[in-house]
């Protein structure tokens, strides 16, 4: 096999998920090698579908609490309010390479979860001064523009592994807020998180 | 189990058709074909492109003509800009590091620039 960026579909699901893992990339494009067709790009969410479809039966996780197990992220989760400008909670997205980012109010209760793929503030644009003007816009301004709404998906910080697998299976969430007893966001469980679990 | 169809964008195509592209597919991410290389070169993703995007609003002044100014240009020219800097890391990274497999002339045509690959190893062209 081939150790770059690109799996060949000669290459098996563990390859991939070691790829993205060391890469940090959340697409990989699958090549044919007789004709180096791209075959498919391929997502943490993908892979994790697969071995949902294929295992879920088969053997009962652990009822240990996912931040116990290490998934997700527990330490540093960085939360901003509502009037911070777009353009701020961008920034913040990039230089954490977070995905996304939960919006608190006030006493910092959980809120909302803008995510770095929401393209929003462009699709509402009409022409170029207005991407600027969005740019500027407070974050709560953004979120109420949104055409469709990503369902929110939260759990308690306690949630077990079992538990957080189940939810995956029913409802395909691609990011989980853990919420503690007073609804604050204490940590964040990706779908890269979860197979990065089962991968290593 | 996975989508069946996958765009892959040549680079000298304008940032804002592929950005456009990707929402109308409703997909995240597209391969970058340089079809002078004949080889891919890079992933486009949302994400970069907001990135991107980012990056010429800091570096042209605000304002609305930083954005038309990232409007008018190719692929190309955005993954060559030297004053790209860390925002167009994943961009160049997969530059560096993808397997360049290279296509014998013929293999993929491409109508207009914009391709899109199925899995039964068919083209679509798509009109701009």
């Amino acid at each position: 096999m081939i150790d770059n960026d690109v799996t060949r579909i000669v290459g098996s699901l563990y390859k991939a998920c070691s790829i993205m893992q060391a890469n940090r990339r959340r697409f990989l494009p699958i090549v044919t090698p007789e004709d180096c067709g791209i075959l498919a790009v391929v997502t943490h969410a993908d892979i994790l579908e697969y071995f949902v479809a294929t295992f879920r039966e088969e053997r009962r996780l652990f009822d240990q609490p996912v931040k116990e197990l290490g998934i997700g992220t527990f330490d540093g989760v960085i939360s901003v309010t509502g009037t911070t400008p777009l353009r701020d909670v961008l920034e913040i997205l990039s230089e954490n390479d977070f995905s996304s980012l939960p919006i608190v109010d006030r006493v910092g209760r959980f809120d909302a979860l803008y995510s770095r793929a929401d393209i929003t503030f462009l699709a509402t644009a009409t022409d170029a001064d207005s991407v600027v003007v969005n740019l500027s816009s407070s974050i709560a301004e953004i979120m109420r523009q949104r055409r469709s709404e990503e369902p929110l998906h939260t759990c308690s910080h306690s949630a077990t592994l079992q538990s957080v697998f189940e939810l995956f299976a029913d409802v395909k969430f691609r990011r989980l807020v853990c919420l503690d007893n007073d609804y604050r966001p204490v940590g964040i469980i990706a779908v890269r998180d979860l197979l990065c679990y089962f991968i290593n | 189990m996975w989508c069946s169809q996958v765009i892959v964008f040549e680079t000298n195509i304008p940032i804002q058709l592929a950005f456009y592209a990707l929402l109308e597919h409703e997909s995240s991410a597209a391969p970058l074909w340089d079809s002078l290389r004949r080889e891919f070169v890079g992933l486009m993703t949302i994400t970069d492109f907001v990135d991107i995007l980012r990056h010429y609003h800091d570096q042209h002044g605000r304002t609305g003509a930083a954005i038309e100014v990232l409007a008018s240009r190719s692929i190309a020219q955005v993954l060559a800009d030297a004053d790209a800097g860390k925002h167009f890391k994943h961009a160049t990274e997969a530059l560096h590091n993808l397997d360049r497999p290279q296509l014998a002339k013929g293999q993929i045509s491409s109508y207009g620039g914009l391709i899109a690959v199925d899995t039964n190893g068919t083209n679509h062209s798509h009109d701009r």
